[in-house]
């Protein structure tokens, strides 16, 4: 009902409609396409060409439908259309006309999309472990001793989170946009 | 043992016995052991971690959203129109020329502009070069935006000037096309920054 209602302002028009959408979706929209480009200046402009073209094509969508698979599907596209274009620049330089092959990446992005989505719903408190674990690489007790709190609460506070994360990716393959 | 522990326990890397015997009678956890692997590689991804700069928000919003003009940006307003005044005084001139410019170049529509089409025509001077501009598929700029003309040489962009409507638009650029061989259109929100904005709806090389 939440999306409803937001989706709603947002094909009527309404910035702060925007705004919302881009909190909950920006940065899933953002890792998509760094994963996609590999540049962080391209990725920041496929965010910008992202919620543009989902702004003109808002009228045009179903508000009951959730909004995150519709949106990564334009992220793909814009991010495939930076790609080549890029890569035409490139080869228009060094003077080869060879054709644009997607990069592995691309393919890959479906899932990265999920996970960060996923993510971005867990609390704060969560989140902070599991970013301390894969991203930091830092054990329980490093995790304990940065963010100043008992092992036995990171502990819990893992579990919790995968538990949660579980829940939220369990039809990974499904889901497929 | 539950299949929720059992998962949490796969995604932490912490399975013990306990967890290999619920697996071996649990055909559901079996199955989604690949997307739990998938899940667990994309957790170790540095890429899902990353953060689009704090400032992305704010352009995002103004690309759909242009704001009203206030304050400082009145000013500049004011400028821009100024500027887009004489641009057009300098329309009467060019008209004046003979009719067989010196070069034209044709723009490309961008993502952005995917309508669009354009074509630029200059008549070299001993000072600069006088532009003037075709362009269809554009509408006006929205109010506190002004399109803007530039002609670039890698990483140095010069402006020929700002207008609102791109169709016979005409200004001056102090450079020859010869040293700037790209000619682009941006669209520019009305502030005190020169540079060319990421908004390009036409461009020689899209």
């Amino acid at each position: 009902m939440a999306h409803e209602r937001l989706m709603r302002r947002f094909s009527r028009g309404e910035a702060a409609a925007c705004r919302e959408l881009y909190e909950m979706y920006g940065r899933a929209v953002y890792v998509v396409a760094l994963k996609a480009l590999d540049d962080r200046g391209l990725a920041e402009e496929a965010v910008q060409l992202t919620f543009l073209r989902a702004w003109e094509a808002a009228a045009r969508f179903e508000v009951g439908r959730d909004p995150g698979p519709w949106l990564y599907t334009i992220a793909r596209r814009v991010s495939i259309d930076l790609y080549r274009r890029e890569r035409r620049h490139r080869d228009h330089h060094q003077g080869t006309t060879e054709i644009v092959a997607l990069p592995p990446s691309i393919e890959d992005t479906w899932d990265t999309w999920q996970v960060r989505a996923a993510l971005d719903r867990l609390p704060a408190d969560e989140l902070e472990v599991v970013r301390a674990t894969h991203f930091l690489g830092l054990s329980h007790t490093e995790t304990a001793g940065k963010l100043g709190i008992p092992v036995g609460t990171v502990k819990s506070r893992s579990h919790r989170a995968y538990r949660r994360l579980a829940g939220l990716l369990a039809h990974l393959r499904e889901a497929s946009a | 043992m539950r299949c929720d522990d059992f998962r949490a326990a796969f995604l932490a890397g912490d399975l013990g016995d306990m967890h290999f015997a619920h697996l071996s009678g649990c055909e559901a956890c079996r199955a989604a052991q690949e997307d739990l692997a998938t899940v667990g590689d994309v957790l170790n991804d540095p890429d899902v971690w990353q953060r689009p700069p704090p400032g992305l928000a704010e352009q995002v919003v103004a690309a759909v959203s242009p704001p009203a003009p206030t304050g400082r940006a009145v000013r500049w307003l004011r400028l821009a129109a100024a500027v887009v005044l004489v641009v057009a005084g300098i329309g009467l001139v060019v008209r004046a020329l003979p009719e067989g410019a010196d070069w034209e170049v044709e723009l490309f529509a961008t993502d952005l502009a995917p309508q669009a089409s354009g074509a630029v025509k200059g008549w070299v001077t001993d000072g600069g070069t006088r532009v003037a501009l075709e362009a269809a598929g554009l509408d006006p700029a929205p109010e506190g935006f002004v399109y803007e003309l530039w002609f670039s040489s890698d990483d140095l962009h010069v402006s020929a000037g700002t207008f609102t409507r791109p169709d016979g638009a005409q200004g001056w650029v102090g450079v020859s096309r010869a040293d700037f061989p790209r000619l682009w259109i941006t669209l520019e929100a009305v502030d005190d920054d020169p540079g060319p904005s990421r908004t390009t709806v036409l461009d020689t090389n899209p």
